[in-house]
């Protein structure tokens, strides 16, 4: 399944990638990247619909813990994969062109 | 004498310092509550089936998370928990759609059917009377405009009576004729459908 790139998912795909084997909480996650719960949410649920992510529960017992157990998200493989092919393809579209490209530039270069 | 007053005040600040603690604790739990009920608005506009899995196992202990960590002041836990709430009682719809769980919209007669508990022809009556308050509301208002649009043109009063009355009167005839298509047409439709399917179910039941 596709997955549309916003910048804003590709920020949150960037905090999965910096540490794969880290799982992501919701809230760690909105700290992190300064997103409201409002924007990241409906993300997660796109990727893990996607099958770039897996949503599991935390394997604690809530009453010694004297707390419910919170669900955390980990990359899949298929997904660790297919965010880095998606995140190289958005650089490569944002990347903005080269001075030589550019002939107002390059004239300006030459008056000075 | 000097003695029974300093006894006093200690006493007097004792007392007060319990009082401060107390109230602080529970406008804390107040606070802590008033995020929770946003939550629970959020939880209300997810689809039935997903609320359990989406509010109960994921939102609900990330909020709790948030408003019992240590490392931050109490007020900063209450803005926190309450950006938290509110971010998601605007997107809970979209969480639920994203993961592929699209409930029918707020007010349709669908939701009417999976949220309450009422069926057949009072689920018309239901739904008509969820759209038709606010519609009250809006002629009542522009009744009131044109009203204050006629004085400002200088409209005699009787006039002016006559001409809302028969106004009045002309839109409670629409919104009569109105409800009665609906409610026509809801039983020719979906009312219908709705009992056949259920009589059909009986009916199967009762041959096995």
């Amino acid at each position: 399944m596709d997955v549309r790139i916003t910048t804003v998912t590709a920020r949150v795909l960037r905090a999965f990638l910096g540490n794969p084997q880290n799982p992501q909480y919701g809230f760690d996650l909105m700290q992190l990247l300064g997103l409201s719960s409002g924007s990241l949410y409906p993300i997660l649920a796109r990727l893990e619909r996607a099958g770039w992510i897996e949503g599991r529960k935390e394997d604690v017992d809530a009453v010694r813990e004297g707390r419910p157990a919170r669900r955390y998200y980990l990359l899949t493989a298929e997904g660790a994969r297919d965010a880095r092919l998606a995140l190289a393809a958005l650089s490569e579209e944002l990347r903005p062109p080269s001075p030589i490209m550019l002939p107002g530039l390059r004239s300006d270069r030459g008056s000075a | 004498m000097i003695l029974v007053k300093i006894v006093g005040a200690i006493i007097l600040l004792v007392l007060g310092k319990v009082l401060v603690s107390l109230a602080s604790k529970e406008v804390e739990g107040r606070l802590d509550w008033f995020c929770a009920l946003i939550l629970k608005g959020a939880r209300f506009r997810l689809p039935a089936g997903v609320r359990s899995d989406i509010h109960d196992e994921e939102w609900l202990p990330e909020l709790r998370h948030i408003m019992e960590r240590d490392t931050a002041r109490p007020i900063t836990r209450f803005v926190q928990g309450l950006r938290y709430s509110a971010g998601l009682m605007f997107s809970a719809r979209r969480v639920a759609r994203d993961r592929g769980a699209c409930g029918p919209r707020w007010g349709s007669v669908a939701w009417l059917r999976e949220e309450t508990v009422i069926e057949g022809p009072f689920v018309w009556f239901m739904f008509t009377c969820i759209w038709l308050a606010p519609a009250s509301l809006a002629v009542g208002g522009l009744t009131v405009g044109v009203g204050c649009a006629l004085a400002h043109l200088q409209v005699s009063a009787s006039t002016s009576g006559v001409l809302l009355e028969v106004g009045g009167n002309i839109a409670a005839v629409g919104f009569l004729v109105g409800g009665m298509l609906g409610g026509r047409a809801g039983q020719s439709l979906g009312v219908s459908r709705h009992v056949r399917q259920r009589l059909n179910s009986q009916n199967l039941s009762a041959l096995e």
